[in-house]
């Protein structure tokens, strides 16, 4: 029983439709595990374990009168508590929203439902996907499954702590400056982001429309292609090559051209030393891969960063004027200090911002030309203490998440290996433009080569 | 820095046009911080824009929020 825990999606999806496997003792493994750890781990803001045990025999029916097509039957998930799902509340992580129920899935929440998984419950979420880690809010701080009490990353926190400790084999989050791929990063699982426009966004609460985009997080870069061709839309899905992102992984990376960004992580800013040396020693790995690898320059991170604040910040107040000038004081105040923000940057700014992006995403295509896909960090550390009072401020700056979201580039980030003290490092590898197969396939070979992936959280194994 | 009087005048008028009402010095002091910060950002932008560049993202139209198939 005890595999199935840390089972990989395609190995589980496999046994289901063989009938080897039936998901209801799957689910049922998944809900005694969750209910032996999340009680320290805080991954889920609602759990819901009798929704999962009738999605579970909805499933085992479907499989027992021939299956059907779906790659993710009888496969558990998890959403981010920004995502509807029909008759639940959809809080943000906000007091605000508590009570807020959502009339309708979510466009990616149909998706799922439609294919036959098994929705175990809302996962915790920084405030308005962008206040946290918060200790003023109703529910607890997410705690990384690899050290106790040290941040998950955020905004998707539950997500990656739930993938990470086994609670579930994926979960789905939103990317709107790295929100996927900060939690991703620090709790050692695989998060991606995919190209602006991939996944379609009705029913997602929006911080910045400019951005915000769904991501999936996974232990497995097979089970992340998996999920997201499940919830990627048909029409643009098509663009990939052979129209899967399965069929890509099976290459290899014998003869691409991957260009590293190294001056982001070890001349804009020095990220911790464990942390360069693992991005070292993997662009190493893909040049023995049979890669081509090759350093390039790009504007200063710094740029990128501050292009995102100009236009995040005045769209997400936008957004939530209403509820941020009428009643401050029920939002936490992380949230409430960042998105005050947004009422001090002038349209004219505004709109500057705008075209900063387009000059810093032409810049950036034409520093790819002859290239398929770029290597760089992800954070600059591993995952801080919560007890460090500096580490919020650090865990925005150091990082360069927000270069593929100011290009709206697919990017992906992965494990890389562990500090000294044992915690998650990451390398972040983007690609052209819904060129998502190419990401995964170098995602890939990377993962069959390091198995970073294998080890497991003590934590999460302490606690069962 | 809302304690000076000059300061503080410019931090409620940008506050009252944000749409605070009677914004009290919690709100005035954040507004303040954030302020600085998003100053900050803008010094980095390039002044030599031309009416002729985009005013949106370099992301093809039809991938705009709301408008995807």
């Amino acid at each position: 029983m005890s595999d199935l825990i840390f089972m990989p999606l395609e190995t589980a999806a496999n046994l289901m439709r063989k009938r080897e496997l039936s998901p209801v003792e799957y689910v049922e493994a998944l809900i005694r595990h969750t209910e032996a750890i999340d009680g320290n781990l805080h991954a889920y803001f609602k759990f819901c374990p009798d929704t999962a045990l009738r999605d579970a025999r909805a499933a085992e029916g479907k499989l027992l009168a021939g299956g059907g097509s779906s790659r993710v039957l009888g496969v558990p998930y998890g959403l981010k508590d920004v995502i509807d799902y029909a008759g639940m509340p959809t809080t943000a992580g906000s007091a605000v929203f508590e009570n807020s129920i959502a009339a309708a899935h979510a466009q990616v929440t149909q998706k799922l439902v439609a294919s036959g998984a098994v929705m175990m419950g809302k996962m915790a979420t920084h405030e308005l996907a962008i206040g946290g880690p918060s200790d003023d809010l109703p529910w607890p701080v997410p705690v990384n499954p690899w050290a106790d009490n040290h941040f998950a990353g955020g905004s998707s926190s539950g997500s990656a702590v739930a993938v990470a400790a086994g609670m579930l084999p994926i979960a789905i989050g939103t990317d709107t400056g790295g929100s996927v791929r900060s939690p991703a990063a620090n709790c050692g699982v695989v998060g991606i982001k995919p190209t602006y426009g991939l996944i379609n966004v009705e029913g997602v609460m929006p911080l910045s429309p400019s951005f915000d985009t769904v991501g999936v997080l996974s232990r497995h870069v097979r089970d992340n292609a998996v999920a997201l061709e499940t919830i990627a839309q048909p029409a643009l899905l098509k663009r990939a090559d052979g129209g899967s992102y399965q069929a890509s992984v099976e290459k290899g990376i014998k003869g691409l051209k991957i260009g590293l960004v190294r001056h982001f992580y070890a001349e804009d800013e020095k990220a911790h030393p464990e942390q360069i040396v693992a991005i070292d020693r993997a662009a190493e790995q893909f040049s023995a891969l049979g890669a081509e690898v090759r350093e390039i320059r790009l504007p200063p991170k710094e740029d990128y960063s501050a292009c995102v604040a100009l236009i995040v910040f005045p769209e997400a107040f936008a957004l939530y004027r209403n509820e941020l000038t009428r009643r401050p004081e029920e939002f936490g105040v992380l949230a409430r200090s960042s998105l005050f923000g947004g009422a001090t940057v002038t349209a004219v700014d505004y709109l500057d911002a705008q075209r900063w992006r387009a000059r810093l995403s032409k810049t950036t295509m034409s520093a790819m030309n002859g290239l398929d896909a770029l290597l760089t960090s992800t954070n600059f550390d591993p995952a801080y203490s919560l007890d460090d009072s500096g580490a919020v401020a650090r865990a925005i700056a150091r990082q360069t998440r927000h270069v593929f979201s100011v290009t709206g580039q697919p990017a992906i980030s992965l494990p890389a290996g562990f500090t000294s003290s044992g915690l998650p490092l990451s390398l972040q590898i983007a690609g052209r433009h819904f060129d998502e197969s190419t990401v995964y396939r170098i995602a890939s070979a990377y993962e069959e080569a390091s198995n970073w992936n294998y080890r497991r959280p003590p934590l999460a194994e302490a606690l069962r | 820095m809302v304690d000076d009087p000059l300061t503080e005048h410019f931090l409620r008028k940008l506050s009252e046009d944000a749409g605070f009402v009677a914004p009290n010095k919690m709100i005035l002091s954040t507004i303040g911080t954030r302020y600085i910060a998003l100053r900050n950002a803008c010094r980095r932008m390039p002044k030599d824009f031309h009416w002729g560049e985009e005013l949106v993202s370099a992301l093809p139209y039809e991938f705009h929020y709301g408008n995807a198939p």
